[in-house]
């Protein structure tokens, strides 16, 4: 973990380098979820509601689902791009170091100017939770971090398992996006408003609905059993099955490049 | 001319040959389809919008994503990277004008990869349930007005891209700027929100802006969405505005190129 935090602080200095070229990732990264969030409140203009869902409810799932993707994206960043290291043979050093390899590829990079969108998402949150009725206590305070924590986790899950399929196919997937980008695309709307098969597989496969459908309807109250708040804690089964395919995938790995 | 032509056809071979990103692409298609047409059902179903049907929107939904590597705003990493590392100095050395050449290199990728793209949406979208499936176009006339703002829609496209290849001569970030730029297109193109269920200001200044000229108008024209009359209103600022994208884009490389720093070493 030292290591981790201590690399982590080597790529934040290289990156403040490109002083102009910061700002301007900063900004573009900083549009990018002003206008996809305003596009929602375009919709509920025009259509008042989604479901029983009204827009600020919407908004705070926007906000969690897009913070946790940045701070996936911002920690995690090295397995998100782990292509590269596999086709230029960079993991043979990984292999060769004594600190564990998923550790390692993670850390591979950083990056800081995701740091406009997090704030941003801490805002919309705020914003949200201000403009909905919620009567809090400690146990919903409690719930709302661990709806925060699955969704982090969930992310975590679907990046190994994006990085572990690199080990067969060398080249990244486009196809992979499904569950990264469109994952995050699903997770904005309460599961409930889709088709039966689509919950299903957003519920059982890759597990949004633990973190957004369920514990939301308490922490809103629309429901009362209070054990929809520790329902987020079973999004960590989701990461059984991905670290195992991460195992398989170390041992099956050739070297390439040069 | 000919020098261009031959380029673009060798571009052309060059994108066809990644079949294989081609199918996971399309799997990725049509799961976006999907879920956007689930969302916008869940949206209609207490509320319907006035501005346009269910049915007319999932029509949008399926022809937007079939053509969507044409009329997205994705870019060349290879004339990026030229600009990044500085091996336009390259470039610059041949007997060609750089604006045409990435021109005619952003339009056949785009025809390459968006047209094989599209094909599979086009054949089992129609086949589709009911309430889920690519309907027929709302008439012939509308279908050949889609054809036409269609092939003006590629053109400007490409041209609005050469307007971010060339920006980048002054932001020198290629991610960043490349952010800055989705961003735009696919809000005032109406990726985020289809612009037909904006509200009435913001349809009015997406009209005016190129970007929604490009990625939205011929899907509404198809759709049936837009009358006949404004449809050929729209066509011809289509084809105002590429006359000045591209006018403009030309002048300011060739400005530009005079006073060009060679990154890299």
């Amino acid at each position: 973990m030292k290591v981790y935090f201590k690399t982590i602080l080597m790529l934040i200095k290289m990156q403040l380098e490109y002083r102009k070229a910061f700002i301007i990732s900063v900004i573009g990264s900083f549009l990018i979820t002003f206008l996809l969030i305003t596009s929602v409140y375009f919709l509920f203009q025009e259509f008042e509601q989604i479901g029983e869902w009204t827009f600020y409810e919407v908004a705070f799932l926007f906000g969690m689902v897009y913070l946790n993707f940045s701070l996936s994206e911002m920690f995690l960043r090295g397995l998100d791009h782990f292509e590269n290291v596999i086709k230029n043979g960079e993991f043979d050093r990984i292999l060769i170091r004594p600190q564990s390899a998923l550790m390692q590829s993670t850390c591979m990079e950083f990056d800081l100017s995701k740091i406009g969108r997090l704030l941003q998402c801490v805002a919309i949150i705020v914003i949200a939770l201000v403009n909905i009725n919620i009567d809090w206590n400690l146990y919903k305070i409690l719930v709302f971090i661990l709806m925060n924590i699955g969704c982090f986790i969930i992310f975590f899950g679907i990046f190994i398992l994006k990085a572990a399929f690199c080990f067969w196919t060398i080249d990244g997937l486009e196809f992979m996006n499904i569950f990264a980008e469109g994952g995050k695309k699903v997770a904005q709307y309460p599961i409930d408003i889709y088709a039966k098969w689509f919950r299903i597989f957003f519920t059982f496969v890759i597990p949004f609905g633990l973190v957004n459908y369920y514990p939301v309807l308490f922490l809103f109250g629309k429901a009362d059993n209070w054990y929809y708040g520790i329902i987020p804690i079973f999004t960590f089964i989701f990461l059984i099955p991905c670290i195992l395919v991460w195992k398989i995938g170390v041992k099956h790995y050739e070297s390439t490049g040069s | 001319m000919k020098k261009y032509l031959s380029f673009f056809k060798l571009r052309l071979n060059i994108a066809l040959q990644y079949r294989a990103a081609a199918i996971g692409g399309m799997l990725t298609q049509f799961f976006w389809a999907i879920m956007q047409i689930l969302i916008y059902q869940a949206f209609y179903k207490v509320v319907t919008s006035e501005n346009i049907s269910l049915e007319q929107l999932i029509s949008y939904l399926w022809l937007k994503q079939a053509f969507y590597t044409i009329i997205s705003p994705s870019t060349d990493v290879e004339i990026r990277d030229m600009i990044e590392k500085g091996n336009i100095s390259y470039e610059l050395c041949k007997p060609t004008n750089i604006y045409w050449m990435w021109y005619f290199k952003t339009l056949a990728n785009k025809i390459a990869g968006g047209f094989l793209k599209s094909i599979p949406i086009l054949v089992i979208a129609p086949l589709l349930p009911a309430g889920l499936s690519l309907n027929a176009p709302a008439g012939i006339v509308e279908f050949i007005l889609f054809l036409v703002s269609m092939f003006f829609a590629i053109l400007l496209m490409a041209a609005i891209m050469n307007i971010f290849y060339i920006s980048l001569f002054y932001t020198m970030s290629a991610k960043g700027t490349a952010s800055i730029f989705y961003a735009l297109v696919e809000f005032f193109g109406g990726t985020f929100v289809p612009v037909a269920l904006m509200p009435k200001f913001w349809q009015g200044l997406c009209y005016i802006l190129p970007f929604s000229l490009a990625a939205d108008l011929p899907f509404r024209i198809y759709a049936g969405n837009i009358d006949l009359k404004s449809s050929l209103v729209y066509i011809v600022m289509q084809i105002i505005w590429l006359l000045i994208i591209t006018i403009s884009g030309t002048i300011i490389t060739n400005r530009r190129l005079k006073k060009v720093v060679i990154q890299g070493g």
